[in-house]
């Protein structure tokens, strides 16, 4: 990056349409195997401006999303009014820094969902119900997102199906997560409409500066889903960071929540089927923390964080019996 | 062959060393990744500790289920999870319950060595 700080300054200016623009300082942040991110500082003709550049890690591990991707993203819940931080520019050829990146305005603040839950902030539930409800505003389709593919006929089923073909790759049977897959399917509610699941929208992923949520993060696992994916995600148990009694990602209450996201969306929640999604969630944490942990087991990365994440599996095992001992009507 | 202490006395030793004498004087930058090593200390010697009975339990009990002669418990519980995954346990089956009461088991059994917190949660329900 400091080889490039010049003509990363030239192209900064062209883009911001300066005479000049001055890098005047430039640091890596911290975090993200896949991503790197670097903090600018910029003197466009004497007006300052705080920036991040967001590229690939050297070593970055393919995923779906790419820069481009991602940036399409960032435009797209920035203009439906999420709290984001505003994407400005992109160089998806990746002329300037010799590979493809995106510019946006830098935000304030940390996240760390653990510190959310030791004093939730007043209406953050309800905060993050509307963040979420203005995600939910961007449906298919769109041209702009047409990475994301076709939306599934029936998202849960379409999970169920997913979650099903890895585990049948794995070396060991895992008959707990087969009794949920199970239940799940027999009790999978008809599809519903179609919107842009951020699809990891929890209490961990919101960049909190003082009172104020300065941003939502993370979207790399975005995709066409069902509204209540997102929603069970949000609430299930294992992401209240400990804070079990608080329904709503640990903040706050499920009800609190859901209510400013119906009354932003405009879009009534069928209560009855948050059990089923908070499960949906639960499960699908299950499915992820396994595969992490086989990045470490035999995939060639040994890694002391993604080792322990296979010990978190018996605490969702033990949600997910609760959760399907019975059938909701039963 | 062995002199004692062995592994699961080793390690819980250890962990406790670690746990009492080196995490407070580490600096706070470090914490996190020494938290992670003392878990997983924990979880190794809890493994240790609990040695094979747990497998074992686990294996009568889902030999009982089928009245199976086969010791090899990857087997069975690859034929258990493929069984859920047919719908052969589903509501109305008779040997629900017993195939719950199993997975119940089991997963207390994980839990006490990978997360016994989890379980202090659970305790009521189980």
């Amino acid at each position: 990056m400091e080889d490039r700080r010049d003509a990363l300054a030239a192209w900064l200016a062209e883009q911001a349409g300066a005479a000049t623009a001055h890098i005047t300082a430039l640091d890596k942040l911290s975090g993200g195997a896949i991503q790197e991110n670097w903090a600018l500082d910029v003197d466009f003709d004497g007006r300052r401006e705080a920036l991040v550049v967001r590229t690939d890690a050297p070593s970055g591990v393919s995923v779906s999303l790419g820069r481009p991707e991602e940036f399409a993203l960032f435009r797209a819940a920035f203009a439906a009014g999420v709290t984001v931080p505003e994407p400005l520019w992109q160089d998806p050829a990746g002329t300037v820094l010799g590979k493809p990146f995106f510019v946006m305005r830098r935000i304030a603040g940390t996240a760390a969902g653990h510190r959310l839950v030791k004093a939730p902030l007043p209406g953050l539930a309800e905060r993050l119900g509307r963040e979420l409800a203005r995600i939910h505003t961007i449906t298919p389709p769109r041209a702009d997102l047409a990475f994301l593919g076709t939306p599934p006929d029936n998202h849960a089923l379409a999970w169920v199906a997913t979650f099903r073909a890895w585990l049948d790759g794995h070396s060991a049977a895992h008959p707990v997560l087969e009794w949920g897959l199970r239940w799940l399917e027999r009790n999978a509610p008809p599809a519903g409409p179609m919107v842009l699941s951020h699809n990891d929208f929890r209490t961990g992923n919101i960049m909190v500066d003082g009172a104020e949520v300065t941003g939502i993060l993370d979207w790399e696992f975005a995709g066409w889903g069902d509204p209540l994916a997102d929603i069970g995600w949000f609430c299930a148990p294992c992401w209240r960071f400990g804070a079990r009694q608080r329904t709503a990602g640990g903040i706050g209450a499920r009800e609190d929540f859901v209510s400013a996201y119906e009354a932003e969306s405009g879009r009534p929640v069928d209560r009855r089927l948050l059990p089923y999604w908070e499960a949906m969630g639960t499960m699908r944490w299950a499915i992820i923390a396994l595969q992490q942990a086989e990045r470490h087991v035999s995939g060639g990365e040994t890694n002391l964080e993604l080792a322990l994440t296979a010990h978190v599996v018996p605490d969702l095992e033990l949600d997910i019996l609760d959760m399907t001992r019975e059938d909701p009507d039963a | 062959m062995r002199d004692h202490p062995t592994a699961p006395d080793l390690l819980s030793t250890a962990a406790q060393a670690f746990r009492d004498s080196l995490l407070p004087a580490l600096p706070s930058g470090l914490k996190y990744q020494a938290l992670m090593v003392l878990n997983a200390m924990d979880i190794a010697a809890r493994q240790a500790t609990a040695g094979d009975a747990p497998l074992t339990e686990a294996r009568d009990r889902l030999r009982t289920l089928y009245g199976s002669a086969t010791d090899d418990l990857d087997t069975l519980e690859r034929r258990l999870a493929d069984d859920i995954r047919a719908g052969r346990f589903d509501p109305g089956a008779s040997e629900r319950a017993a195939v719950l009461a199993h997975l119940d088991a089991s997963t207390r059994a994980k839990a006490a060595e990978s997360c016994p917190k989890a379980l202090a949660r659970d305790g009521a329900k189980g």
